[in-house]
């Protein structure tokens, strides 16, 4: 007898070839803004595109795709919103930015997650009132980071997290990592960014140690969301890097909210090593150690659930594929993508902390103010001596099997 | 790409031969009967190995192939402090906590927290997480002292670290059977001897800075891994002696002075 055959429906694909093309315009931008932001004379600065846009656009569509697979309703919401954001992102003028974010908030229908776009939407319109510069590009937007302004923003971030939106909490994640690109932040705001990350991730990291499975993604997110907004408090390069980097393997530990997916182990150890290699880099040790020791209990968290449930093979086996590659593309992310975003945004960027990469040989390495090497993870070279290894072994254990049972054929006619 | 094939080329004698390979499988098991006679147990041995051991097996077996260790030749990829622990301790933990329902997060500050505070030292003494730069002695007084006591807090951290069943608070009590020798595992074994080399990797730079006058390069390349190499374990088996009261003050006067000297480190880079 045939099985009936389900077709996807017109409504259920739609929303999913949303998100897609969004990835493909976040993919078109990425290369057409690799160089210099993409900011087109007949647009008059309203339409203005760099390398942080690319990556929002990007992460929207990732973040959405996830919660698509992820939930079974609201998957027309997710796309609306995710495109909302998308062209707030694309926007060079603060006050649009700022009205796309309530209204794609308002489609959520909860008084948090308003709340959340409301303060973001707040800093952004201090920024510009303060400074008098509506397109955040103009040469005078900076005078806008005020104390007040990246208050409004922590907050909105927080609320972000508090609310467990993932698309809006990319979006808080852009408009604080925009501010990078007007002007650096007094060091007082680096300080309470850095002390509320290390909280967070500390605290979150306490709890997941011995979370059941079905809710250590909710604190693996608040993990990486602490070491995203320790990022922004390092105000330097490896900072930004390790922020972004914490957003992009984001979707993968989404998806695990599926019991069958597995964690994403590999991509989340680097991303505790870039945290700590980042803060030894700023010579900030004390909050090196404390972000190993989160790192350890985040750890420890993983390995706790490391062994994938059995009879969910090829989605534990396409999960473990992923994470693999998410770990390994970690020079090609930081060389291709990171690398130029810290460029485009060292306005506002110290010294203090270089992550750099070469993407064709694997190597992650991070440089102080003073060029002098710090740390170095050379991922390719860890995959190829362990696949070298283990070849020997195997062949050595071959060999031993094939003279045992040899040996053991021998026995009975002596 | 091709330089990457280039430096793997140049690999093969640190993987098969020295400080990987051949080397890393005596070392072990000497430190594994050395610390057994010291710390009055039997060394047992884990039956034949078999492919599923070889996840736990080969990121120390890496590690230990990548020590910046002379006179093997220097390898342009080297491992850092966070890297080579992460793969030290990976494994193990993976094998020892997988599918446990509840966790002991206390103990587990207790026997990493002094190993993490002395890896903190170490970078702020050397400005740096590299483990080649830890054979490097800094210059400022303040930064030197906090990378030696570091080193020793890092050492005397290993015995609660390895689980020598005789030095863990709380496992022997009167009326216990025999325990199961932790260090029995070839997997266990690596790992022991990689968290050993990392701590002897500071040591060997202070033996090479006071012996500067009298050696050349090439002859403290060859001298002084093993001598520093065998005071190390010596140091070890000694902290193994120690009656539990005292290793545990040992620990904590370490991780007092490290505190204390971190922060005048950090204060001195400051100002």
């Amino acid at each position: 007898m045939m099985q009936p055959v389900t077709r996807p429906r017109f409504t259920s694909i739609v929303p999913v070839a949303g998100l897609i093309g969004l990835l493909l315009v976040g993919l078109m931008l990425a290369w057409l803004a690799h160089d210099r932001p993409l900011a087109p004379q007949v647009a008059h600065g309203w339409l203005r595109a760099d390398l942080l846009s690319a990556l929002t656009l990007l992460l929207l569509a990732g973040y959405g795709l996830a919660a698509v697979v992820v939930s079974q309703a609201d998957h027309w919401r997710i796309t609306v919103v995710a495109w909302c954001y998308g062209v707030a992102a694309l926007s060079g003028h603060l006050a649009l930015i700022a009205a796309l974010v309530i209204v794609g908030s308002a489609l959520a229908q909860r008084r948090l997650v308003f709340a959340s776009a409301l303060a973001i939407a707040g800093g952004l319109g201090l920024i510009a009132v303060t400074s008098g510069e509506w397109f955040y590009a103009a040469p005078g937007a900076g005078a806008g980071l005020v104390g007040g302004s990246l208050a409004l923003l922590l907050v909105g971030t927080g609320l972000a997290l508090r609310a467990q939106r993932q698309l809006l909490f990319v979006m808080a994640c852009y408009a604080l990592f925009r501010t990078f690109s007007l002007g650096p932040w007094t060091l007082q705001w680096l300080f309470v960014a850095l002390v509320a990350g290390t909280a967070l991730a500390l605290w979150a990291s306490w709890h997941a140690t011995v979370a059941p499975r079905a809710v250590l993604p909710g604190w693996v997110q608040l993990v990486m969301a602490g070491f995203v907004l320790v990022g922004a408090g390092l105000g330097a390069g490896a900072g930004v890097v390790v922020a972004w980097y914490a957003l992009l393997i984001g979707p993968l530990v989404l998806l695990a909210r599926c019991p069958s997916f597995p964690l994403p182990n590999w991509p989340l150890l680097v991303l505790v090593w870039m945290a700590v290699a980042a803060a030894v880099a700023g010579r900030v040790t004390v909050l090196a150690i404390l972000l190993g020791l989160s790192g350890f209990l985040l750890a420890l968290a993983l390995a706790r659930w490391a062994v994938p449930p059995l009879g969910s093979a090829p989605v534990g086996r396409a999960g473990q594929v992923l994470a693999l590659v998410g770990a390994a593309g970690a020079p090609l992310f930081v060389g291709t993508l990171a690398g130029p975003l810290v460029a485009q945004l060292q306005a506002g960027l110290s010294p203090y902390g270089e992550l750099v990469a070469s993407p064709w040989t694997g190597l992650l390495v991070v440089y102080n103010a003073e060029k002098e090497y710090v740390a170095s993870l050379p991922i390719f070279v860890l995959l190829a001596l362990g696949m070298v290894l283990a070849a020997a072994a195997w062949l050595i254990l071959r060999v031993i099997g094939m003279k045992r049972s040899a040996d053991t054929l021998k026995a009975p006619d002596q | 790409m091709i330089e990457l094939l280039a430096a793997l080329g140049q690999a093969w004698p640190r993987l098969l031969l020295y400080p990987g390979g051949l080397f890393a499988l005596g070392a072990s098991w000497m430190l594994c009967r050395w610390l057994a006679w010291v710390a009055r147990q039997r060394p047992a041995c884990a039956g034949l190995m078999t492919l599923a051991y070889l996840p736990g097996l080969l990121p120390p077996m890496i590690v230990l192939a990548l020590m910046p260790l002379a006179p093997a030749r220097s390898f342009p990829y080297g491992l850092d402090l966070v890297v080579a622990l992460g793969l030290l301790e990976w494994p193990y933990l993976r094998r020892g906590v997988a599918g446990l329902g509840q966790v002991d997060r206390a103990l587990l500050l207790r026997m990493y927290g002094p190993l993490l505070l002395a890896g903190g030292g170490m970078a702020e003494a050397n400005a740096s997480l590299g483990l080649s730069n830890l054979l490097t002695v800094p210059e400022a007084p303040v930064a030197r002292a906090l990378l030696f006591a570091s080193t020793l807090l890092w050492l005397a951290s290993l015995p609660q670290i390895l689980a020598i069943p005789r030095y863990v608070e709380g496992t022997r009590s009167a009326g216990d059977g025999p325990q199961d020798w932790p260090l029995a595992s070839l997997a266990a074994r690596l790992r022991a001897l990689g968290l050993m080399l990392i701590g002897m990797l500071a040591l060997l730079g202070f033996a090479s800075t006071l012996s500067e006058p009298w050696l050349t390069a090439t002859q403290a390349g060859w001298l002084l891994p093993p001598l520093v190499g065998v005071a190390t374990a010596l140091l070890l088996g000694v902290q193994l002696r120690m009656a539990p009261w005292w290793q545990r003050f040992y620990v904590r006067l370490l991780v007092v002075l490290v505190v204390v000297l971190l922060m005048s480190s950090s204060i001195a880079w400051l100002a």
